[in-house]
């Protein structure tokens, strides 16, 4: 379980989020949406350690976080997207794939500098693992030796969850994945991410997609001003008169 | 331009130095062989750190003064044998990157280049005023003649392969960073600190290591400088010679290491043969430079070797 508690933020006089709790268990997308600005962003950078919260706590899989540094984060198994890309964009695609490995090697620092047998094997392993989870992502081998940044927009997104796959994660956030696709794209999405639920990964999804957020994810919770204003599945959250008010404005809720 | 490894390119390059140096028997042209390799050494040191991980340095020399100092005080305090001198020398300076890479850790781009010169300008002082170790500006410092186990190895044609070593060293080390994960994280902290960290990448200690790393070969060349100058002072660690390093890895290639082998040899050699232009030699070599940059801005490497595809286009157009 990827355990949110009370978590709260402020930046000056904005409170960006308060007392946030959230559970998102493994195997499942568990959904985060709300109106720009209900503080989703923060959310995510603060479960990922790029802002360190002003209270609350964060469990992975009973593992306390909180106040991790990103790069200890991802070595407890959480891994993120961003949402605002952020490609290695002169690497190649298998290169970027392969970069996500990183936490995994375990050849020493003078064994990488001096090339052993070892290294070469570990590039070689490195490489093979990074072409399953390209094809898991449904990029082709004619885009593997890509510079990564000259990719379609959609497949940099993909290249970003491939990339996030690599280091074999317990639990992945994904900030916005569906930004910039169309229907169809958005629907193949949809489809990875319930497989790669399958597998037993736990998928936090902070989108706008409502179409996606719908039919894909189990649970969701409602952001608004930087507090869960409802939760519940698809169905549940829908309903709710809270949650289209807060969507729609108060004339439409009423 | 992506991680490809050139090893092939450096090979070359270092197979066709010692075919070059063989070629002639003027013992002024193996001298500028053997100084270019030197500058060489400490170019491919820079390449790791602003090529690879985009950390920019403006203090260069202040290593490569270090690992000079280094090894003369070593050899000349405490008789220590000369390579182990040299490498002491090259440690001495690795100690001190790692040492302020992490105060300049949260630096980016031109704040670290102020921050980087500025520790540049500081060594500068402190080699020019340290007189009791280094000699300062007048005497300077002078060091024995290179041997190993007490074989004189000083002749020019015998330093030329003492120093090929240390470039082929440098290389090797160098080149299989290029080729394995050490190089793309360093790579991925260039491009994206955030996502360098999101897959687990320390980039903090990314920084230290490629400081430590270009400290190290810079610090090498150095020492190396020692033996080859053997009596020198603190005017070989100003400013200019960090801006030369940095003119050599522009100009050669910033993702290559063979660029900046093939950088260290126009920046040496350049002004050698525009000597013959005499009062328009400053002029000439800063119109070429301009020239190069226009034309082939990722570097002359980059630059020759798109040069086919390049031609290639135009022919069909």
């Amino acid at each position: 379980m990827l355990a949110i508690r009370n978590l709260n933020k402020r930046f000056g006089g904005l409170h960006a989020l308060r007392d946030v709790s959230i559970d998102a268990p493994p195997g499942q997308i568990t959904a985060v949406i709300g109106p720009n600005g209900a503080g989703k962003s923060t959310l995510m950078n603060v479960i990922s350690g790029f802002i360190s919260p002003d209270g609350g706590s964060i469990t992975v899989a009973g593992t306390p976080i909180t106040g991790m540094k990103p790069h200890e984060i991802c070595r407890q198994g959480l891994a993120r997207t961003f949402q605002n890309l952020q490609m290695f964009s002169d690497m190649t695609v298998l290169e970027t794939v392969i970069t996500g490995r990183t936490r995994h090697r375990r050849a020493s620092l003078v064994a990488n500098l001096l090339m052993t047998p070892r290294v070469w094997h570990d590039e070689k392993d490195a490489a093979q693992h990074a072409q399953t989870l390209l094809e898991t992502m449904q990029i082709g081998p004619s885009y593997w030796q890509r510079r990564a940044g000259d990719l379609p927009y959609g497949l940099q997104r993909r290249v970003e969850i491939a990339r996030a796959l690599a280091t074999e994660p317990a639990y992945m956030l994904l900030d916005e994945p569906a930004a910039g696709l169309n229907d169809e794209e958005s629907v193949a999405l949809g489809s990875t991410l319930r497989e790669l639920a399958g597998r037993g990964i736990g998928i936090v999804l902070i989108e706008h997609d409502i179409e996606l957020v719908m039919n894909f994810s189990r649970h969701i919770f409602v952001m608004d001003a930087g507090g869960v204003i409802a939760d519940g599945t698809p169905e549940q959250v829908r309903s709710k008169p809270e949650v289209v008010k807060a969507y729609l404005g108060d004339e439409h809720g009423a | 331009m992506t991680l490809t490894s050139d090893r092939k390119l450096t090979i070359a390059l270092l197979v066709a130095l010692p075919v070059a140096a063989a070629l002639t028997d003027n013992a002024f042209y193996k001298a500028v062989l053997v100084f270019g390799m030197i500058n060489a050494v400490a170019a491919v040191g820079l390449c790791l750190m602003l090529g690879f991980a985009g950390q920019i340095s403006l203090g260069q020399a202040a290593f490569y003064g270090l690992g000079a100092y280094g090894t003369t005080l070593m050899a000349s305090r405490f008789g220590v044998e000369p390579v182990l001198a040299i490498a002491a020398g090259a440690l001495l300076s690795m100690a001190v990157g790692w040492s302020i890479s992490r105060p300049l850790s949260r630096l980016h781009d031109h704040y670290l280049a102020m921050a980087t010169l500025a520790f540049g300008i500081i060594m500068f002082i402190v080699f020019a005023n340290a007189r009791s170790l280094t000699g300062g500006l007048d005497p300077g410092t002078s060091i024995a003649k290179f041997s190993i186990m007490g074989r004189d190895l000083s002749s020019m044609n015998q330093l030329f392969w003492v120093v090929w070593v240390g470039l082929v060293l440098a290389a090797f080390v160098a080149g299989n960073i290029a080729s394995n994960q050490i190089g793309r994280s360093l790579l991925a902290v260039k491009m994206s600190a955030a996502a360098a960290a999101s897959v687990g990448i320390d980039v903090v200690r990314a920084k230290a290591f490629v400081f430590a790393i270009g400290a190290l070969l810079t610090g090498l060349s150095g020492g190396l400088y020692a033996y080859f100058a053997r009596s020198f002072n603190a005017t070989s660690f100003g400013i200019g010679y960090s801006i030369e390093l940095l003119m050599m890895v522009v100009l050669g290639s910033l993702s290559r290491v063979s660029g900046a082998i093939v950088g260290a040899f126009i920046i040496t050699v350049l002004p050698v043969v525009f000597e013959n232009f005499e009062d328009y030699k400053t002029l000439t070599f800063g119109v070429t430079m301009v020239i190069i940059m226009k034309y082939m801005p990722s570097g002359l490497v980059d630059g020759i070797l798109g040069l086919p595809g390049r031609l290639s286009r135009r022919a069909k157009a």
